[in-house]
C-alpha cells in the first residue's frame, strides 16, 4: 500500500467529520499580549499590597494635637485592614472549626508541569508532546460539540439516525423513501436507534415491507410521526443477480425511466427507457455476483430508475462493455458480471434507437411531486 | 440560497441549479482545488466537471450537507487531474499515454478489487479519524483530505505550527499501527 492509495481512500471520509471541519472553529485564544498585561496587572497588585503592608508596619508618630493613644488606635486598625487582605489565617486560627476558603480540601493536586515550573525547571517540550500550545485558553472540545449540536438539530430525521441494526444486520436510511402502501400491519418489534452525533437516541417500530425481503429492507416508523422511512441492508448482496432483484420485488416496484452514456463515445447522450424485453435480456437471473463496492468506472451507460418505496430515484444501473453490471438499489455497489455479449447488445440497441436530447431536461422524467414533497416534510 | 434548495432544482432537473451551486460554492470549490492542482485554469475545469458530476448524481443521491458533497468530488477530480499532470512532468507524454492505453488492456476484475480493497481502506480511515480526539481529527481531515499547508492546519485548529507538526506526526504514527492491526500491508 502507497500514501497515494490512502490519499485516495481518504476521498470516501465521512460527510458528518468533513462539515465538523467546516464548521470548526479555533478555540479563543489567549495572546501573549493579554498574558503579559495580566502579568503586570497582578505584579502592580502584589506592589500595592506589599506596600500597605509596609507602610501599616511603620511605627506612628504622634502628629501635634493627637494623643499617643488615638494614633496607636489609628496603626492598629490599618495593620489589620493589611493582614485582612493579605494573611486569612489571622481571621481563620490553626485550631479554628471554620476552614478557611483557599484552604478546601477540595485544592487539585500540583501538576508535574507545575511541579518544576515552580522549582525553576523550564519543561522545553510542553506543549509539543502533548499537543497543546501554551496560549491556550478554552478547552478546545467545547466548540466543536456546540457545532455537532447544532447540525444535528438542523439535520432531516434519517439523517439524524442513519442506521439500525437488526437480527445481526445494518441497515441505512433513506430520506426520500415512501413504503407507505406496501407496510405490513403488525411491527417486527421496536429497536432504539443512536444518532449521529452518538447522544442522541430514540425508539422505533420496526416492519417488514410487502414484498421486500427483509434481508434487504426494512420500514421504519419514528414515535410521534404517522410516516414511515426504509432502511435498506447496504451489505446485501445475494450470489445471482436474480435474487438481488428478487428481494427488492424489482420489476413490481420500478419504473424505467431513461438511459444515459456516460464514457467518452456516449457521453452526454440521452435515450429514451428502453423496452422491458431489452431490459430483460440485459438481467440473467443467473449473472453471478463478481464484487461489492464503490466502482464508479468503467461504465459506458447508466439506466435511471424510480423505486418510490425504496426511495431511489436517478442512476441505479450501469453497464460496462466488459460485461459488469453495477446495481446501487442499496448504498454499496453491487456487481455482477452478465458477460460482455449480453452488455454489448444491451449497448448497441439502445444506442440505435434515437438520443432525445443532449441536454436533460424535465421533458424525459416523471413528475417529482413525492420527492418535492417529501423534501417538505423534512423540512 | 439554501441546500435544500439548491438539492431541490437538481431532483426537478432545473438547470438553474449550477448556477446557484456555483453561486453559493464556487468560491470555495476554487480554493478546494486551487489546493491540490495549483494552476487556476485546471481548478476551473475541475470545478465545471465537479457540478456535471453532481448532476449526474442527484438524484438519486440526496445529500443532506451539499457544501462537503461537493468538496469531496471537487478534491477527488482535483487529485485524479494533478496526478495525470504529475505523471506527465515525470515520465513525459507519450510514455504516460502509452502506459495510460496500455492499462486498457488489464481485466477489468482487477480494478475492481483494487476498488474494493480501496473502500475497505477508506472505512479504515473512517473508523480511525472516529477513534481521535475531535480537534484531532479535525486536524487529519484538512491537512490529508482538504489538503491545506501544515501552517494553515495550525492556524485553523488554534495551534503553533510546530505543535500541529507534532500532533500531525503522533496521528500518523497511530494510523500506522492501526493499519498493521488491520491487516493493510503498509
Amino acid at each position: 500500500m502507497t500514501g497515494e492509495q490512502i490519499l485516495i481512500a481518504l476521498g470516501s471520509m465521512d460527510d458528518t467529520l468533513l462539515e465538523l471541519c467546516e464548521n470548526y472553529r479555533t478555540p479563543r485564544r489567549t495572546t501573549w499580549k493579554t498574558l503579559a498585561a495580566a502579568a503586570c496587572f497582578a505584579l502592580a497588585l502584589l506592589a500595592g499590597g506589599a506596600a500597605a503592608l509596609y507602610h501599616a508596619r511603620i511605627p506612628v508618630r504622634p502628629e501635634p494635637g493627637v494623643s499617643q493613644t488615638q494614633a496607636g488606635e489609628t496603626a492598629a486598625v490599618t495593620q489589620t485592614q493589611a493582614e485582612d487582605e493579605t494573611d486569612v489565617s489571622v481571621i481563620f486560627p490553626p485550631d479554628s472549626q471554620i476552614a478557611p476558603p483557599s484552604a478546601s480540601a477540595e485544592k487539585p493536586p500540583e501538576t508535574a508541569a507545575a511541579t518544576s515550573a515552580r522549582n525553576g525547571e523550564a519543561n522545553l517540550y510542553e506543549g509539543q508532546i502533548d499537543g497543546r500550545s501554551g496560549g491556550d485558553a478554552a478547552d478546545p472540545d467545547e466548540a466543536p460539540a456546540q457545532e455537532t449540536d447544532a447540525l444535528f438539530r438542523k439535520a432531516p430525521i434519517t439523517t439524524k439516525y442513519p442506521s439500525l441494526a437488526w437480527q445481526g444486520r445494518t441497515y441505512t436510511s433513506r430520506g426520500n423513501s415512501d413504503p407507505s402502501d406496501k407496510v405490513q400491519k403488525t411491527a417486527l418489534g421496536t429497536a432504539e436507534l443512536t444518532g449521529f452525533d452518538g447522544k442522541h437516541r430514540t425508539k422505533v417500530q420496526v416492519y417488514s415491507v410487502g414484498g421486500v425481503s427483509q434481508a434487504a429492507a426494512l420500514a421504519v416508523q419514528f414515535a410521534d410521526s404517522d410516516r414511515y422511512y426504509t432502511y435498506i441492508c447496504a451489505s446485501f448482496a445475494p450470489a445471482t443477480l436474480g435474487a438481488y432483484l428478487d428481494a427488492f420485488s424489482f420489476w413490481d416496484n420500478a419504473a424505467f425511466t431513461r438511459v444515459s452514456g456516460c464514457s467518452r463515445k456516449y457521453q452526454a447522450t440521452i435515450y429514451p427507457a428502453p423496452q422491458t424485453q431489452t431490459l430483460q435480456r440485459l438481467f440473467d437471473r443467473g449473472a453471478p455476483l463478481a464484487n461489492v463496492g464503490e466502482y464508479d468506472c468503467p461504465q459506458d451507460m447508466t439506466i435511471d430508475c424510480t423505486v418510490p418505496i425504496l426511495g431511489v430515484r436517478g442512476s441505479v444501473f450501469g453497464v460496462s462493455e466488459t460485461g459488469y453490471l453495477q446495481c446501487r438499489l442499496t448504498d454499496s455497489t453491487v456487481i455482477y458480471y452478465v458477460g460482455p455479449e449480453r452488455a454489448k447488445a444491451f449497448l448497441d440497441t439502445v444506442d440505435a434507437g434515437e438520443a432525445t436530447h443532449l441536454v436533460p431536461t424535465t421533458a424525459a422524467l416523471p413528475p417529482a411531486e413525492e420527492t418535492t414533497r417529501s423534501l417538505r416534510e423534512e423540512a | 440560497m439554501e441546500d435544500r434548495e439548491i438539492v431541490k432544482l437538481y431532483w426537478d432537473m432545473d438547470e438553474r441549479a449550477i448556477g446557484a451551486t456555483d453561486e453559493t460554492y464556487g468560491a470555495y470549490c476554487r480554493a478546494v482545488s486551487v489546493r491540490i492542482v495549483h494552476i487556476r485554469e485546471d481548478a476551473e475545469e475541475c470545478v465545471n466537471d465537479a457540478y456535471l458530476r453532481l448532476w449526474n448524481t442527484i438524484p438519486p443521491q440526496c445529500p443532506a450537507f451539499l457544501r462537503t458533497y461537493l468538496g469531496r468530488i471537487v478534491r477527488n477530480l482535483s487529485l485524479d487531474r494533478a496526478r495525470r499532470l504529475h505523471a506527465q512532468k515525470r515520465g513525459g507524454g507519450e510514455l504516460t499515454l502509452a502506459l495510460e492505453e496500455l492499462s486498457e488492456c488489464v481485466p477489468d476484475l482487477r480494478d475492481v478489487e483494487q476498488t474494493v480493497e480501496n473502500a475497505e481502506l477508506g472505512k479504515a480511515l473512517n473508523a480511525f479519524a472516529a477513534t481521535l480526539p475531535q480537534r484531532d481529527a479535525v486536524l487529519f481531515t484538512l491537512r490529508y483530505f482538504y489538503l491545506y499547508s501544515v501552517q494553515d492546519c495550525a492556524e485553523r485548529c488554534g495551534m503553533r505550527e510546530n505543535a500541529a507538526r507534532v500532533a500531525l506526526h503522533r496521528i500518523r504514527k497511530k494510523l500506522r499501527q492501526t493499519l498493521e492491526q488491520e491487516d493493510f500491508s503498509i
